[in-house]
């Protein structure tokens, strides 16, 4: 059984690391995505009566909470660690939170087209029998361009699109990197149940975010992203 | 930990599934009878292309409208962008040697040389505020085969931003706390790689032109009420000058550049979704910058009437300084992407254009200009 305490040094090394030896802030990119999530939010009530006269638009608010597992995406750096430094005390599984703004346009019929820009963010600490500790923060964006069915209340839809994640990743021996992949692509499949106002959603998704980590010899990846499941709630405005 | 390496990866997956959306797109479309024509392409995305002083010697992407100008129709732009760049690698809170603040430069008499910087790898001290003045015409050849060129001016100085920026930062809580270990409104321009300097300027010049860039766009397709938009661009940067001199050795690199572009739109209700990839290729002498710039940009286009539209987008960019094997290296992240936010508002009536927006980088390594900001008049006849 492994100790889960994280050993004191090693937490005050990610305390001291996780800010990153360049001095930049951290928190500066959580700013500008929730500002970008927040901007985009105020511009649907602003064009509400505008989208009123000219077309359907809906706008949906939702929040989702889920899980996140990267386990079968074949990436490398977890298991190069284990072999060095033993089997760490949890599973690949995360529980990512998500706030999504969603922006449906009915065009015909039951049919219809829509955009989602989603801000989420997870983290993830992994306790080795040796004493190594890994950490990792995760903040990501999706935009995903969605096709949805409209049956009354209930949407049932597939989306594809792209994003941006990012990595605080720190290693208590030594690592400790600032990183974001290069590729992030997200495929989804779901349904909203929207009766009123008020509604639930639940999806399925694959992300690819597959990051090649630096200062590992043996070009080590992670993937950030990997199958989910999320349950959220949502609010028509 | 379980090992399940076997599994399909998950881009075969996203294949799969990617297919299958494209086919419920597709059979929706036409069972729907609806390709209709909606103003996919809207006023499109906020267009300025990357103004970090480094990148300017050399072809960028620029956001575009996934729409081609109609046959036999001009359009004339004016952009005028302002954009303040402070990036010390050496700084003391880089926890890096040499170091480089205000002393050191008045020390060496404002003139910083190798020896300022490490003998090994990528070190940058920029501090400058750039003004861009950009013309662009462009010609509608058919109604999906676009030309345009563009002909821009560059000053580089010192400005008068720096401090108005810092308070800017330090009210968002994100001051560049380097900042304050220089001089405010001064004008420094160094890159170096390897103990050879890649910039190196102290003297202030104005409206030296840059490279004239040809673009090439053809529309796919100008979509539906379910198919987006779809344009490929072309760029090409023709250089003035095969060995520029005097001040345009900082804004020319003497090379042909090429890029090429996917644009696609998509009108969703009064909201317009824009998404485009890229890639440009520079052509630069080996051990000097990166060959290949990948660019990725998401946005939407909220329009308020037909006349009007607020803006907002995300652009990724590889890092133009190229990865070092370097066991070092993960001190000078430089080489890793950039995001930037563009915010602003487009109007167009009665062929009149007029753009005005912000730049902020909300993910960089010190490879990215802190802020811009611009704005542009045109006329389309």
């Amino acid at each position: 059984m492994v100790n889960q305490t994280m050993p004191k040094q090693a937490m005050v090394n990610l305390k001291t690391k996780r800010g990153g030896r360049m001095g930049f802030p951290a928190h500066r990119p959580t700013m500008i995505l929730l500002a970008f999530v927040i901007v985009a939010f105020g511009f649907g009530p602003f064009l509400q009566e505008t989208a009123r006269a000219q077309s359907s638009t809906l706008y949906y608010f939702t929040v989702k909470k889920g899980q996140l597992d990267p386990s079968n995406s074949g990436d490398t750096y977890l298991k190069e660690l284990e072999t060095t430094h033993g089997d760490p005390n949890d599973d690949r599984v995360v529980q990512p939170l998500s706030f999504e703004l969603d922006i449906y346009g009915i065009t015909s019929g039951s049919f219809g087209l829509g955009v989602g820009l989603e801000a989420l963010g997870y983290t993830k600490t992994y306790f080795f029998p040796d004493g190594e500790v890994v950490h990792m923060g995760v903040k990501g964006m999706h935009f995903t361009l969605k096709t949805f069915l409209r049956y009354g209340a209930f949407l049932p839809f597939l989306g594809l699109g792209i994003g941006n994640y990012y990595v605080n990743l720190s290693q208590s021996s030594g690592l400790s990197i600032r990183e974001s992949p290069e590729e992030v692509y997200n495929a989804r499949v779901g349904f909203r149940y929207q009766p009123n106002r008020w509604g639930i959603l639940l999806e399925y998704g694959v992300t690819h975010a597959e990051l090649e980590v630096p200062g590992q010899q043996n070009k080590s990846t992670l993937e950030l992203g990997g199958q989910y499941t999320n349950l959220g709630i949502s609010w028509i405005f | 930990m379980e090992n399940r390496s076997n599994a399909p990866r998950l881009p075969v997956r996203l294949a799969l599934v990617g297919g299958w959306m494209l086919a419920l797109t597709l059979v929706g479309g036409w069972s729907s009878s609806s390709w209709g024509q909606p103003d996919n392409g809207g006023l499109g995305p906020m267009s300025i292309r990357n103004q970090f002083p480094v990148a300017l010697a050399h072809l960028n992407y620029t956001p575009d409208s996934a729409v081609t100008l109609p046959e036999n129709t001009f359009r004339f732009r004016y952009q005028y962008a302002l954009t303040n760049t402070f990036i010390n690698t050496q700084s003391p809170k880089a926890n890096t040697t040499p170091v480089i603040d205000n002393s050191v430069i008045r020390n060496a008499g404002g003139v910083l040389d190798a020896s300022h910087f490490p003998a090994t790898g990528y070190a940058l001290y920029i501090d400058m505020e750039a003004r861009n003045h950009l013309l662009r015409f462009e010609y509608g050849v058919f109604d999906t085969l676009e030309l345009g060129l563009e002909l821009a001016w560059v000053s580089f100085g010192g400005g008068t931003l720096d401090n108005k920026i810092e308070n800017v930062e330090r009210f968002f809580g994100g001051l560049n706390e380097d900042r304050l270990s220089s001089e405010r409104d001064r004008y420094d321009f160094y890159v170096i790689r390897d103990g050879t300097f890649l910039r190196k300027s102290t003297d202030a010049f104005s409206n030296e032109p840059l490279d004239p860039v040809i673009n090439l766009k053809w529309m796919l397709s100008e979509g539906g009420n379910v198919l987006p938009a779809m344009s490929v661009k072309l760029s090409y940067k023709a250089p003035l000058d095969s060995h520029p001199k005097g001040n345009r050795v900082h804004i020319s690199s003497g090379e042909s550049d090429y890029g090429y572009y996917f644009l696609f739109s998509k009108a969703i209700g009064d909201v317009v979704a824009h998404m485009q990839l890229g890639t440009t290729r520079l052509k630069v002498a080996d051990n000097t910058l990166a060959d290949r710039l990948k660019h990725k940009m998401y946005g939407l286009e909220f329009r308020v009437d037909g006349d009007n539209s607020l803006i907002i987008e995300s652009v990724t960019q590889s890092s133009i300084f190229e990865k070092v094997d370097d066991p070092n290296s993960i001190d000078f992240p430089i080489s890793r992407q950039t995001d930037s936010g563009i915010m602003g508002y487009k109007h167009k009536s009665d062929g009149f254009l007029f753009e005005l927006g912000i730049i902020e980088d909300y993910n960089q390594q010190r490879n990215e200009a802190d802020i811009t900001v611009y704005f542009e008049l045109g006329w389309e006849w």
